[in-house]
C-alpha cells in the first residue's frame, strides 16, 4: 500500500515511510473530501453553482489532490464567466494527474481558440474598468462597457449583477429584474441576485422573486435584455449568446454526468461551435489567390492602358517627325527636278543652234569643240568637256548670247576641273615652262575671260616664248576691261 | 433597501489572463495532510523556553 499523500510505501504500523503521516487520517480526510465533492456535484446538477463552488472548495481543503473536485470547480468557474479561475483550476488538476485527466481536454478546448480567449481577457479588463466608472458614478460609460463585456462573455454573472445594480440605482426596475433573471438562469440560487430581486419585489410590491419555473422558462417568455435605448443591436448579442450556449451545452452535460474522469470519453471531441479553430492555412491560400487575381486585374486595368497610351504617343511623334522630313525631301527633289529641266532645256537650245549653224555651212573647229564639249558634259565626263570647250573663247563676240549662257552654265558646273588648268598653268609659268603654261592657261582664260590675273600670267608666258603680238593683245584686253586692276600694263605701248 | 455604495464595494476586480500564474500559485493552498505534516514537524521540535 502506498501513502495517499506522497505515494511512498506505508509501514506496517499504517504510517508512511516518507512523510510519516498516519494513513487513517488521510483516508478520513479523503472520504470527507469525496463527501463535499458529491455535495458540490449535486449542487452543480441543479445549477446551484454558488453552493457547488463552496462545497468543492471545502473538498479541496480536505484533499487538494481531489482532481474531480478541482475539475468540477473549474467548470463552475467557467460557467459563471470566470475564465482565469477556471483555467487555474484545470492547470493545477492536470499537474496532479497528467494522464487521463479531462482537465487537459478542457484546457485544449479553451486555449485552442486564442481569439475567444483574448475576448474573455478583454471582457475582464473592461469589467474592471466598469467598476472604476461605477465608483466615479459615471453610469453611462459603465453601461457601454458592460454591453461589450456581456457581448464577449455572456455568462459573466458578476457583470449581470453590477448591471442590475446600476439599473436599480437609476430606477429602471424592469431592466434590473431581467438582468437578475439572467443571473438566476446561470446560477439558480445566486444569493446576490436573490437579494436584489427581493429588494425589487419590495419596491413595487407587485413582483415576487420568481419561481424556478419563471427563471428557467423559455427565452421567449422574457423580454430581451436592454442596456440602453440606443443599443438596438441587442438582438444580435442574443444570437451570440445562443451560439455561446451551444458551446457550453457540452460542458453542462459533463457537469450533469458528474464530471468524473471515467465518465468522459477521452476520444470524444468537445465540439464547441464558437470555439472552432480558424483554419488560417486555408484562408492564407485564399488570400494569396485573391491577391494574385487583384494584382493581375490591376495590371491590366490600370498599368497596361497607361503603357499602351504612352507607346501610341511615341509612335505618333515619330510618325510626325518622319512626315516632316519626307515633306522636306520632296521639296528638295522638286527643286532639283526644276533645275534639271531648266538645264536640259538650255542644252536642247544649244544643240538646236549648233545644228542650225552646221546646216548654214559655218561649221568650224569652234563648233566642233562646242559639240564635243557638250556631249562629254552630258556623258558626265567633265574633264573631257573642259578640254574640248577650252578651245572656245567665251569672250569672242561672234558667239551668240544663248551659246555663251549655255557654255557658262556648263563651265560653272565644272569649276573644279577648270581650276586645275589654272593651277597647272601658274605652276608651269613659275617653273619658266612657258609653252605648258600657255597650253593650260589658254584653256582657263578662254572659259573664264573675267580673271585678270590669269590673263596677265598668260600674257607674260606669251612674252616668255617671244609671241609679243599675242601678249600685247592680252595686255590691251586687260587695260580695256579691267582699267582699275593692278594688272594694267603700259610698258608695251 | 439596497445600499448601492455598499453593494458596489462587494464586487472585486475580475482576474485577467496576465494574472493566471499568480492565480495558480494562490490556489496551491494547504490541505489537511499539509497541516498534519506541519503539526508533526512542530511537535518534533524541542520546546522553546520563552522566559
Amino acid at each position: 500500500m502506498n501513502c495517499l499523500h506522497c505515494g511512498a510505501p506505508v509501514l506496517i504500523n499504517d504510517v508512511c515511510s516518507e512523510c510519516g503521516l498516519k494513513q487513517e487520517y488521510l483516508v478520513r480526510a479523503w472520504n470527507t473530501s469525496l463527501h463535499y465533492y458529491n455535495q458540490g456535484l449535486n449542487c452543480a446538477k441543479v445549477r446551484n453553482l454558488t453552493g457547488a463552488e463552496e462545497a468543492l472548495k471545502t473538498a479541496l481543503y480536505y484533499s487538494k489532490a481531489n482532481v474531480d473536485a478541482r475539475n468540477l470547480l473549474g467548470l463552475v468557474y467557467y460557467e459563471t464567466g470566470q475564465m482565469v479561475e477556471a483555467l487555474a483550476q484545470w492547470v493545477i488538476s492536470s499537474n496532479y494527474q497528467p494522464d487521463s485527466n479531462p482537465a487537459t481536454r478542457y484546457l485544449k478546448v479553451v486555449q485552442g481558440n486564442q481569439n475567444k480567449l483574448n475576448g474573455y481577457d478583454q471582457a475582464a479588463k473592461k469589467y474592471n474598468q466598469t467598476l472604476h466608472y461605477v465608483q466615479q458614478k459615471n453610469y453611462d460609460l459603465a453601461l457601454i462597457q458592460l454591453k461589450r463585456v456581456l457581448s464577449a462573455n455572456p455568462h459573466f454573472v458578476n457583470a449581470y449583477l453590477i448591471l442590475a445594480l446600476i439599473y436599480i440605482q437609476e430606477g429602471n426596475v424592469e431592466r434590473a429584474r431581467r438582468a437578475l433573471q439572467r443571473v438566476l438562469r446561470i446560477d439558480r440560487y445566486n444569493p446576490q441576485a436573490q437579494q436584489y430581486l427581493e429588494e425589487l419585489a419590495g419596491l413595487d410590491g407587485s413582483h415576487t422573486i420568481g419561481t424556478i419555473a419563471d427563471i428557467h422558462g423559455e427565452d421567449d417568455d422574457l423580454p430581451e435584455l436592454e442596456i440602453g435605448d440606443s443599443y438596438k443591436d441587442e438582438l444580435d448579442q442574443e444570437d451570440a449568446v445562443d451560439e455561446e450556449e451551444t458551446a457550453r451545452r457540452k460542458i453542462r452535460e459533463i457537469i450533469e454526468r458528474g464530471a468524473a474522469a471515467e465518465d468522459v470519453n477521452p476520444d470524444q471531441n468537445l465540439e464547441v461551435g464558437s470555439y472552432q479553430e480558424i483554419k488560417y492555412g486555408k484562408h492564407n491560400v485564399l488570400y494569396l489567390i485573391a491577391g494574385l487575381i487583384i494584382g493581375v486585374a490591376a495590371m491590366f486595368f490600370l498599368i497596361m492602358p497607361a503603357r499602351i497610351k504612352s507607346i501610341r504617343n511615341e509612335n505618333l511623334d515619330m510618325k510626325s517627325a518622319y512626315s516632316a522630313e519626307l515633306a522636306g525631301k520632296n521639296t528638295l527633289i522638286a527643286e532639283l527636278q526644276g533645275n534639271n529641266d531648266k538645264l536640259q532645256s538650255q542644252i536642247e537650245d544649244v544643240q538646236k543652234e549648233m545644228k542650225d549653224a552646221q546646216e548654214a555651212g559655218g561649221a568650224g573647229s569652234v563648233n566642233d569643240s562646242i559639240m564635243t564639249g557638250i556631249q562629254a558634259y552630258m556623258a558626265g565626263n567633265k574633264q573631257e568637256a573642259v578640254a574640248a570647250l577650252g578651245a572656245v573663247d567665251l569672250n569672242d563676240s561672234e558667239l551668240s548670247e544663248a551659246t555663251k549662257n549655255c557654255l557658262t552654265g556648263i563651265v560653272n558646273e565644272c569649276t573644279e576641273e577648270l581650276n586645275a588648268y589654272r593651277s597647272s598653268g601658274i605652276t608651269a609659268y613659275g617653273a619658266e615652262n612657258y609653252e605648258e603654261a600657255i597650253t593650260q592657261l589658254r584653256v582657263y582664260c578662254n572659259l573664264k575671260p573675267d580673271d585678270a590675273e590669269a590673263r596677265y600670267d598668260l600674257a607674260k608666258a606669251y612674252e616668255g616664248t617671244g609671241k609679243i603680238e599675242e601678249a600685247h593683245t592680252l595686255y590691251q584686253d586687260i587695260n580695256t576691261r579691267f582699267p582699275d586692276s593692278e594688272y594694267v600694263t603700259t610698258s608695251f605701248q | 433597501m439596497i445600499n448601492f455604495e455598499e453593494e458596489v464595494k462587494k464586487f472585486r476586480p475580475a482576474a485577467e489572463m496576465s494574472q493566471l500564474e499568480d492565480n495558480i500559485y494562490k490556489n496551491d493552498f494547504s490541505d489537511v495532510a499539509d497541516v498534519l505534516i506541519e503539526v508533526m514537524k512542530q511537535a518534533q521540535q524541542p520546546p522553546q523556553n520563552n522566559e
